[in-house]
């Protein structure tokens, strides 16, 4: 075979290969379609899905699914507050064992059927009888004994032991009945079947992985069809697409789907006259966790903590000499609040604001602490332990993706090598990092936690019972092994206390003992930054109501569910000119091709 | 530069082919050594992605419950339902059986068969590396060959400066430059992605808003790789350009451009076909850092995103997939220098 | 090849390999863009050696940091400020030295490996030598970016394992250049010679075969270390990189985490790009010239 031919065919065959594959790809089928008479609110997200099945799903992006195609009894207001969902009232009773629902009439299953008691019941009973649910639940549902229907508008549900804010707050979305007993195993993914069949606002009915999730609009929701006729969320993995996407029109909401904005984001947005950047308080803290006591249950130590850490004194000063303002400041732009306890602020009614034991930035204070408890500085500037002499040189763990834990970081290091104390920063990946805090094999770490709107679930990861039994870090219950029996005592006694204002109470108390412990640093609240297209939605509810977020709300979508269309219509993907320069590249390759076979065949000729 | 494209260096790197001994007699011995060594390669590949991803450590399920209490209950039976509670000789039994047979497990993000997921994004990246790689080659075979055979000339010297300044250049950087030119300032293309929304879903609408989006991640990739082909092109045409046929295909009379098409270029080409053959397989994974950089919807970006899960079972699928990928080109390169190469044979 | 009675045989090499040397050089100098190259790497690594004395460590601190945030261009801050206030051009000044110091550590790594399997490998030969080239192969063919990326997921992020990553996934092709010469060294004469006197392995390897193939490595040396350069500075932007260390690399990921793209903040990004730029092409014009210079047929082209 002559190789040069054979050489030029196989070059000729592999851009062939190459760019058939192309127009498969080109040919893969479309993006969100949309029809034209559609209302639609299109949200960005990057965040892939886990399951629909709303007892199993653990991702942001399938509670605000579950949020919206299902309905709990009891909802989360728009300021944080229980109010009435598919119940419209509810009872609890002395023993607080006993709660008794009274079911809304007339609401009804996205396929028409009516809503009963029966369904709730049912919902429940999944709870209770169903291993898998139960276990993967089990915290709530270890509590309930028995879930039942008295009739088709009373709900009859009891408790091993009172706990009235788990009732209320706990997201037991209410699935329907005459669908759900079809499936073989409802915790299984079968329960993801789309379109789903709930009685929230929106109900999935598409999802094209990486590509869309669709929902479409009920409009026969018990309270009103919503605005809009179908909400789609589109995916974008990065954030600066789905900004450039806002600016274009193509998208309307960015936000928390996009795990936020950051301050460049929101400048360049601000700019833009149809964009609305709403810049307020979230309910994320970003915290230090400080290595003093790795602990079990029956007080085996393990870890390799420094030993200075056990001393509040050292905590109190590595506390002191963090200016969480300036960390505010240059970090997150201004965009975040000073952390005082594990509450953020947004939750108005439970934050503790430090009274007058807040810690304010004070190196000096810290020195001042630091050498009155014996602390004597070294020649190379760093503290040694009184007694064994040790240096106080701490590791200091942080995410290797989070660039901002990088800054604090170096900020940190800075501080503290004015009191004496030398850290050295190292970025871990972030599994790598939960391996060895909770194995006790780090001196300070970064964490953070998005909070809910019932306290109970962060206070309940600092209590005595969650210490881990073993010391192989497989139990991941506890924070940071805090452990305070008189902190454990006003937990079990704001879980059963029924009064909002007492709870609330018990709830700062909590806070203000840990905060005086110091077992960890809460540095800051992290605001949430979104923004949205007010061109082409309106009058969304807030959460708070009074300058609060519009994505990552908890307990209803409030902010979906009120939006209305403001009547602008939305660009073309394609702008004109990318046609016109379709046009004309193909008409020069038409002509070069016409050119260069003239010429081959005129050489050809020649050589004839 | 960082997106394995060809050795610019030219010389100091020969191509693959040729380091085939020339021992071998016979094509079925020629073969057997190189599919036996492919083979080993793979089987490595094979058994190294399971236990390299295991030593990443963390528990999966601190991932799907970011940010969100668990109890250890829950803990279990998630990690029962994945499957985590296994021993590992069992893990790595399914490992290599379900690889060997195309089941590739599921992804812990996506908790959806990963088989599925590759399938989804293969297109996308053959798209992007396949067009910037066929316009790299066939940008850096052009412009190589008139480099070379005018050796020296102000031709010469502009295409192989301004060559060598983009490979110079890192791809991700380049990428955000072209972005913030093009798609920020100008404004005349999407900044990323691969499709916009609100596209409307017929064929036509489709292939051209992806056309639109495919421009600058296209331009950045090619812009980094091809200088690579033009000086493998280049030298490839000054080794021939002294030889005695040139000079007997002038004194026949042809016209000088037509000595260079019909008589160097053909016979210069001989060594870039391995380069090209080592591309192909390049093109799976060739463009992780231009996915990045544009979004773009392709196996770089989901190996990118697997790694910062980390999404285990994903990463040592698309380990195994793109060392394949390469492992394979290069056996066919290798097997096609045997046809191609005489020196081989003769040997 | 005469031995002359009146020197010793080992300032005779010396002779030999200094008069080698100024040849080298003298090829080496007849080409412009070699030069360039040359002066340009010199420059910056003068820079790079200067950065403490031409800008203040303290310009990298957070907390003294006095700009705001990515400021553009100014008479305080020439190439502007990054998210917390401090200089971009202190910044790049001070990222080139850690740029540079990966670049080189790793390359010579590298070369190190590489030169060790591929001498031992092409004289011992045998199952040994055998077994090293399988594994060299195998990492030759291994896409060297992917390889990268998965092992510094495993090893975690520092800058040794950054050096190291980068070192094995390039050794291989120094392997394979040194055992093909190690094997056209081995069939001369005069080592058959030395064999035949009783040389030891290890004197073979160190006296006959090292000398010989050391211009062959140090040419493919400079055109490693700018490869070795761009995978730094790609991991690092990648955000696998290690955060808490200024190199260029690392500066272009946290301008992109920051959203310098959005903020059309190009005094953010141009700068360390084009630094890397730079070193790149300074490395890849040395590189091409000593290529010339030990491989004739090229000598000249690049007028």
């Amino acid at each position: 075979m002559n190789p040069h031919a054979l050489t030029r065919r196989l070059l000729a065959a592999a851009a062939a290969l190459l760019m058939s594959a192309g127009a498969l790809a080109v040919a893969a089928p479309g993006a969100a379609a949309q029809e034209e008479d559609k209302d639609t609110l299109l949200i960005a997200t990057n965040q892939e899905v886990d399951t629909f099945n709303p007892f199993k799903r653990r991702f942001v992006i399938t509670y605000e699914t579950s949020m919206m195609t299902y309905e709990t009894l009891v909802r989360i207001g728009a300021d944080y507050e229980p109010e009435p969902g598919l119940a419209t009232e509810w009872e609890e009773s002395e023993d607080g064992l006993t709660w008794t629902f009274t079911i809304r009439d007339g609401a009804t299953w996205s396929d028409g059927e009516p809503l009963t008691a029966e369904d709730v019941a049912y919902t429940y009973g999944l709870l209770i009888e169903n291993q898998a649910i139960h276990d993967w639940n089990i915290d709530f549902a270890g509590n309930l004994v028995s879930a039942e229907a008295t009739d088709e508008t009373t709900f009859v549900l009891t408790l091993a032991e009172p706990s009235p804010w788990d009732v209320l707050t706990r997201e037991v979305y209410i699935v329907p009945e005459h669908v759900w007993s079809t499936y073989a195993d409802p915790s299984a993914d079968d329960a993801n079947q789309l379109p789903l069949v709930g009685s929230g606002p929106f109900q999935v009915t598409e999802y094209e992985t990486d590509e869309f999730i669709r929902l479409e609009a009920n409009e026969s929701y018990w309270e009103g069809a919503p605005g809009f006729d179908e909400v789609v969320y589109d995916y974008y993995t990065e954030t600066d697409a789905a900004v450039a996407a806002l600016e274009a029109g193509e998208v309307d909401i960015v936000g928390n789907g996009m795990g936020g904005l950051n301050p460049a984001q929101t400048e360049a947005l601000a700019s833009q006259d149809h964009v609305t950047v709403n810049d307020v308080e979230g309910r994320r803290y970003v915290s230090l966790t400080l290595n003093y006591n790795s602990v079990t249950q029956d007080g085996t130590e393990f870890g390799d903590g420094h030993p200075a850490l056990k001393d509040p004194v050292v905590r109190q000063a590595l506390h002191m000499a963090l200016d969480k303002q300036a960390l505010v400041d240059t970090v997150l732009d201004g965009s975040g609040t000073p952390a005082v306890g594990i509450i953020p602020a947004i939750f108005e009614q439970y934050h503790w604001d430090g009274g007058d034991q807040l810690v304010e930035f004070d190196i000096d204070g810290a020195n001042a602490l630091l050498d009155e408890a014996g602390y004597v500085r070294g020649d190379d500037g760093v503290r040694t332990m009184p007694g064994t002499g040790e240096r106080l040189s701490f590791r200091f763990y942080q995410h290797a993706d989070n660039t901002a834990y990088a800054t604090i970081a170096q900020f940190a290091t800075e501080w503290w090598a004015e009191i004496g104390i030398e850290v050295v920063p190292e970025a871990i990946e972030q599994s790598a990092l939960n391996d060895l805090a909770y194995l006790g094999e780090f001196d300070i770490a970064f964490s953070g936690w998005g909070v809910g709107p019932n306290p109970t679930e962060q206070l309940g990861m600092h209590t005595c019972a969650v210490l881990p039994t073993l010391t192989d870090g497989t139990e991941r219950s506890s924070e940071n092994n805090y452990c305070n029996p008189e902190f454990d005592a006003l937990h079990e006694q704001q879980k059963v206390e029924s009064d909002p204002d007492a709870r609330a109470e018990l709830v700062k108390q909590q806070q203000a003992l840990m905060y005086a412990d110091t077992p960890v640093i809460y540095l800051y609240y992290q605001n949430v930054m979104e923004a949205y297209n007010h061109d082409r939605i309106t009058g969304m509810t807030t959460q708070p109501s009074e300058g609060g977020m519009v994505t990552g709300q908890q307990g209803f979508t409030w902010s979906y569910y009120t939006a209305q269309p403001a009547g602008a219509t939305e660009e073309s993907g394609v702008p004109v000119w990318v046609w016109i320069a379709v046009g004309a590249a193909v008409v020069v390759v038409v002509a070069g091709g016409i050119w260069f076979a003239m010429r081959r065949k005129s050489t050809a000729d020649e050589r004839e | 530069m960082t997106e394995v494209p060809p050795p610019a260096g030219g010389a100091a790197a020969p191509p693959a082919g040729r380091r085939a001994r020339r021992t071998s007699s016979g094509f079925g011995r020629y073969l057997l050594k190189h599919v036996g060594g492919a083979a080993v390669s793979l089987l490595l590949v094979l058994f190294s992605s399971f236990f390299i991803f295991r030593l990443i450590g963390g528990d999966p399920i601190d991932q799907l419950t970011r940010e969100r209490p668990v109890s250890p209950e829950q803990r279990a039976a998630m990690r029962a339902e994945m499957g985590l509670d296994q021993p590992m000789v069992k893990q790595f039994w399914d490992y290599i059986t379900g690889t060997l047979t195309m089941d590739l497990g599921d992804s812990f993000q996506y908790r959806r068969p990963i088989f599925d997921l590759i399938v989804e994004r293969l297109p996308a990246t053959l798209l992007l590396s396949g067009t910037g790689m066929v316009l790299a080659v066939v940008l850096g075979l052009w412009i190589g060959t008139r480099s070379g055979w005018r050796q020296g000339s102000r031709y010469d010297r502009a295409h192989v400066g301004t060559g060598l300044l983009l490979y110079s250049a890192p791809t991700f950087w380049l990428g955000m430059i072209v972005i913030l030119v093009f798609a920020r300032y100008m404004g005349l293309f999407p900044v990323n992605g691969m499709r916009s929304p609100s596209t409307p879903p017929d064929f036509w609408s489709q292939a051209l808003d992806i056309g639109h989006h495919l421009v600058l991640p296209v331009l950045t990739y090619t812009a980094v790789v091809y200088a690579g082909y033009l000086m493998i092109m280049r030298s490839s045409i000054l080794d021939e350009i002294g030889s005695d046929y040139l000079t007997t295909a002038r004194a026949k009379g042809l016209r000088d451009d037509e000595v260079r098409d019909r008589h160097a270029v053909p016979n210069a080409l001989l060594p870039t076909v391995t380069l090209v053959f080592l591309a192909i397989g390049g093109v799976v994974n060739g463009s992780i850092v231009t996915e990045a950089v544009f979004s773009w919807p392709g196996l770089g970006s989901l190996f990118v995103q697997a790694i910062f899960y980390p999404d285990r079972p994903v990463l040592q699928a698309l380990f195994v997939l793109f060392s394949a990928s390469t492992i394979l080109a290069v056996l066919a390169a290798e097997i096609l220098y045997w046809f191609i190469d005489p020196r081989i044979r003769k040997s | 090849m005469t031995a002359s009675t009146t020197t010793s045989p080992r300032a005779l090499a010396w002779a030999r390999r200094r008069q080698s040397f100024a040849r080298s050089w003298a090829a080496y100098r007849a080409q412009r863009t070699g030069m360039v190259g040359l002066v340009l790497l010199g420059a910056i690594v003068v820079l790079a050696l200067a950065a403490p004395v031409l800008i203040d460590e303290s310009a990298l601190s957070v907390t003294q940091a006095t700009g705001g945030r990515m400021e553009p261009p100014s008479a305080d801050f020439p190439l502007g400020t990054d998210e917390v206030g401090r200089s971009v051009l202190a910044l790049t000044l001070w990222g080139s030295r850690l740029s540079l110091l990966i670049g080189l550590t790793a390359t010579v790594v590298a070369i190190l490996i590489g030169t060790a399997v591929g001498v031992t490998s092409g004289h011992i030969g045998g199952a040994y030598g055998w077994f090293a080239l399988r594994i060299s192969d195998w990492f030759m063919v291994l896409p060297s970016l992917v390889v990268a990326i998965a092992l510094l997921a495993v090893l975690g992020r520092s800058m040794g394992t950054t050096i190291l990553v980068i070192a094995l996934v390039s050794w291989s092709g120094t392997t394979r250049l040194v055992r093909a010469q190690t094997l056209t060294v081995q069939a001369r004469p005069y080592l058959e010679r030395a064999r035949a006197l009783g040389a030891g392995h290890w004197h073979q390897m160190t006296k006959h075969i090292l000398p010989n193939v050391l211009p062959l490595v140090l040419a493919s040396a400079t055109l490693l270390v700018p490869s070795a350069i761009l995978m730094e500075s790609s991991l690092a932007w990648l955000g696998l990189g290690d955060p808490n260390v200024v190199s260029w690399g690392s500066i272009l990921n946290r301008a992109s985490d920051n959203g310098a793209v959005s903020a059309h903040a190009w005094w953010y990004l141009l700068p360390p790009g084009l630094a890397i730029l730079l070193v790149v092409l300074a490395f890849m014009m040395c590189g091409r010239a000593l290529e010339a210079v030990f491989n004739p047929r090229l000598r000249g082209e690049q007028g």
